[in-house]
């Protein structure tokens, strides 16, 4: 008799038909792994770069240092109130070889920049000027050692850009 | 033995047994996990990148893309994958705004062609497509009372870029008022 009572409400309520909700969701999530790159993606945020030959039109907050990197072919010179410090026979930190390729030392401009914070705590600014051939992976490398030093310490996130010949 | 096992052997043996019904619900459980995490990481990322042109640098830098005018600056190559062996393939590198190709560069020396620029470094083609935009969200934040005009760009360029075509893009930006840059990477730990 109760075994009876029990079948007649299974049969009344039944269960819901998930396999086609099941489709849906596959579908979705094929469509939306489709469409996403999964790639960490993230930015980089700047100022607009000051249009001149390297006389850069210094704002209030920047007549501080003006500080401002140098990327050129053969290495990288700093600038440090108008004064460039270069190497003896060079750029300041000249490219070093790895694996049959030269390539920019970031570890020393970041160990430079470091020096230089110590000396200008409050300062946050910086310029990158480039040689036309420098490739933007390089830039970007040289606004990720301006930014902050290895074990952290914010050095010079905010960075702008100058157009034109580098010396 | 129990008797209904007994009574299912006389009826015609094991293969009779009636198949189990596979539960659904943990799969289900499993698909809808898959799915939020999905939408997240997609509602998380303003910008995508799909063009195989365009290898993003990598960077420490931990920032978000906020959703923004898109300039992109693709490469010489692009990657062409078969059977297992990914190939470059020659490419004609442009300079793309909202998935709509602005300007042609020049294949060989990489850079603007000099009809194409005014003073030296403004784009042409470039700067008339994005006063038109900000025009258009000039007028849209005027009729909806939406965020007023804020300059802001995202730049995705091709690894390779050299900085020439990199500067006259930015100077080109920001006179058409774009002065907000946000350069598009691919994080990395510090």
């Amino acid at each position: 008799m109760r075994r009876n009572r029990k079948k007649r409400h299974s049969e009344e309520i039944g269960e819901p038909e998930i396999l086609p909700m099941m489709n849906v969701l596959f579908m979705l999530v094929m469509v939306l792994m489709g469409m996403s790159a999964f790639l960490p993606l993230g930015v980089i945020t700047t100022e607009a770069p000051r249009l001149s030959s390297g006389q850069a039109v210094a704002s209030p907050k920047q007549q501080g240092l003006d500080l401002r990197i140098m990327l050129l072919k053969t290495g990288i010179n700093l600038s440090v109130n108008r004064a460039t410090l270069k190497g003896a026979l060079g750029p300041l930190i000249p490219k070093v070889e790895v694996n049959g390729h030269q390539i920019y030392n970031f570890e020393a401009l970041q160990q430079k920049l470091s020096e230089i914070k110590a000396q200008h705590p409050k300062e946050t600014n910086v310029m990158i000027m480039a040689d036309p051939d420098v490739i933007y992976d390089d830039i970007v490398h040289t606004m990720d050692a301006a930014r902050q030093s290895n074990d952290g310490k914010l050095l010079f996130p905010e960075v702008a850009f100058i157009p034109g010949v580098v010396r | 033995m129990s008797s209904r096992y007994r009574l299912r052997r006389k009826k015609g043996g094991r293969n009779d047994f009636p198949l189990p019904q596979v539960s659904l619900t943990s799969l289900m459980d499993i698909v809808t996990n898959i799915l939020v995490y999905t939408i997240k990481i997609f509602a998380v990322s303003a910008i995508t990148v799909q063009d195989p042109s365009v290898f993003l640098p990598k960077s420490t830098s931990r920032q978000d893309a906020d959703n923004a005018v898109v300039v992109m600056i693709t490469g010489k190559y692009r990657r062409e994958a078969e059977e297992d062996v990914t190939e470059l393939i020659q490419e004609q590198p442009s300079i793309v705004v909202d998935d709509e190709v602005v300007l042609d560069l020049d294949p060989v020396s990489y850079r603007v062609p000099a009809n194409a620029k005014q003073r030296g470094y403004v784009i042409k083609a470039l700067k008339r497509e994005l006063l038109t935009i900000r025009s258009q969200q000039e007028i849209t934040a005027h009729l909806t009372n939406g965020e007023i005009f804020n300059g802001r760009v995202v730049i995705i360029a091709d690894k390779n870029t050299p900085y020439r075509v990199l500067a006259d893009v930015l100077v080109t930006c920001s006179e058409a008022g774009f002065g907000n840059f946000q350069f598009a990477i691919v994080k990395r730990e510090a």
